[in-house]
């Protein structure tokens, strides 16, 4: 009878042991929500080739960069030659703030009542407003390669705002602009900025009635105007600065 | 005679109840394990192939977070060697040109940037949506971003970025699938605002009555966005911009 009690036991203990065991990994097994999501391969790949060439742009930005401060450094005496490369980059800083003009291949795209009259209308259930829409199309051409942008000769910087006031007043720039047809000049990567293009086709239609055309300059004459409005800073200073 | 059946009988019953609980755990624990395993089945597996790209690309945003940090600091540094040649020699370098060096360094976003301003975030939703219909109005859309960015712009805001993203003159936010991309970057949410200028000015301007702040949360235009309260601070940094500008600065 003992022997019998203790091989119970014993077995008893065994499978107590057992259902601890399996209770314990149940429990530390990842949940659904701990495991990153499934990430499709190809989505992945394009992501990493868009860092891959941003990689490459920083790499060669940085040996520029040190360039030119060993240049400052050891031409500090050579005061003509700082003033020169202070211009030079002067000039070049203008060009990428938007304030010099600039002249070269790109689009030249209209924005204009439909040649079929049925679809002046517009179709949406509720209003879009022009200057939404327009700004939209600037900021995708911006997305596709485009290098400078104006619209009705006016050139959008990083301080460039387009507004509707009302059914006829959109301005740019805080400028009004004549919205019967809108002409935008942008110079950049031609079939890029044509895909985004088209993009924005259907939208102009549907909710202002209105057809965007585009007409190809590839003779290097399409001229996008500078910025013309006064620049100053009163707030913004540069880090680190005491004063500008 | 009584004695003897008695100890038999005490233990006949305590390993009845015993097997009886037993047989109630393994039960339960059949029917755990069972309920776990079904769930972890259904976590797709992983394609091997995207988590050696996911390394990858995670190992070179780490790099290229490092680069950009380094340019920052060279452009910063650059600015002083140019501010240092114009205090050193006024005839040589006149401190106008240094001057018009800088304000166009902050204009084209080369150049961090500091100053009063205003900060504040802006993200998704936290409501369930009651139909998939829905689901449109609770997301930050990247229209509601450029709507944020150019009533900034137009209240006077003299630096503007997106999760330290800086609007420069070829900036584009768009919206690529189901990403927000800002400079040619995915941006997650939630989007951190940061502008500078008249901290007041810029409040009143996404404040306003019918303004953004109340088209993109009152319930009565069916959005919800979840709009962090505006803060004004004396002294608000934005970062450089570190990009190529579509090709331009090559």
């Amino acid at each position: 009878m003992k022997v019998n009690h203790r091989v119970t036991m014993f077995f008893v203990s065994v499978l107590l042991g057992a259902m601890l065991t399996v209770q314990f990994t149940a429990l530390n097994r990842p949940k659904a929500e701990d495991v990153e999501p499934y990430v499709d391969n190809l989505q992945l790949t394009a992501e990493l080739s868009q860092e891959r060439e941003r990689n490459r742009y920083f790499e060669s930005d940085l040996k520029r960069l040190e360039n030119q401060i060993r240049m400052f450094e050891s031409k500090s005496d050579n005061h003509a030659a700082i003033a020169k490369a202070i211009e030079d980059e002067l000039a070049k800083t203008k060009r990428l703030a938007g304030t010099t003009d600039m002249v070269s291949n790109g689009l030249l795209i209209t924005i204009e009542p439909p040649s079929n009259a049925s679809l002046a209308v517009g179709t949406a259930t509720y209003p879009m407003l022009l200057g939404e829409l327009l700004y939209q199309l600037c900021q995708t051409l911006n997305s596709n390669g485009a290098q400078a942008v104006a619209v009705e000769n006016h050139r959008l910087t990083s301080l460039s705002s387009i507004r509707t006031i009302s059914e006829v007043i959109t301005n740019v720039n805080r400028t009004a602009i004549n919205t019967q047809t809108i002409t935008i000049k942008a110079i950049g990567n031609i079939e890029q900025m044509k895909i985004g293009l088209n993009t924005m086709k259907p939208t102009f239609i549907e909710y202002l009635g209105k057809e965007i055309k585009a007409q190809e300059v590839t003779n290097g004459a399409l001229k996008v105007p500078a910025y013309d409005k006064p620049v100053d800073f009163t707030y913004a200073k540069p880090e680190g600065d005491k004063n500008l | 005679m009584t004695k003897k059946r008695n100890p038999r009988v005490k233990l006949t019953v305590s390993l009845t109840l015993i097997s009886a609980i037993l047989g109630l755990m393994l039960a339960l624990q059949y029917k755990n394990t069972k309920a776990a395993t079904e769930e972890y089945s259904r976590i797709p597996t992983k394609d091997p192939r995207a988590a050696y790209t996911a390394d990858q690309l995670k190992r070179i945003k780490e790099s290229n977070k490092s680069l950009e940090q380094e340019i920052e600091k060279l452009n910063k540094k650059l600015h002083t060697l140019v501010k240092e040649a114009a205090d050193f020699d006024k005839q040589a370098v006149s401190p106008e040109l240094r001057d018009e060096l800088t304000k166009y360094k902050i204009m084209a976003g080369l150049l961090p940037v500091k100053g009063p301003g205003i900060t504040f975030t802006v993200a998704d939703s936290r409501r369930d949506a009651s139909n998939p219909d829905d689901l449109k109005y609770l997301i930050t859309h990247d229209s509601d971003l450029r709507m944020i960015v150019n009533e900034l712009l137009v209240a006077g805001a003299e630096a503007v970025a997106i999760n330290d993203q800086r609007i420069t003159t070829t900036t584009g936010i768009v919206c690529i699938g189901p990403t927000v991309m800002i400079n040619g970057v995915s941006v997650p949410q939630p989007f951190e605002f940061k502008a500078i200028g008249n901290p007041t000015t810029l409040i009143s301007a996404l404040e306003n009555k019918g303004g953004v702040i109340e088209v993109l949360s009152a319930p009565e235009n069916k959005r919800f966005l979840t709009i962090s309260p505006r803060k004004q601070s004396p002294s608000v940094t934005l970062p450089g911009y570190v990009g190529d500008y579509n090709g331009l600065k090559q």
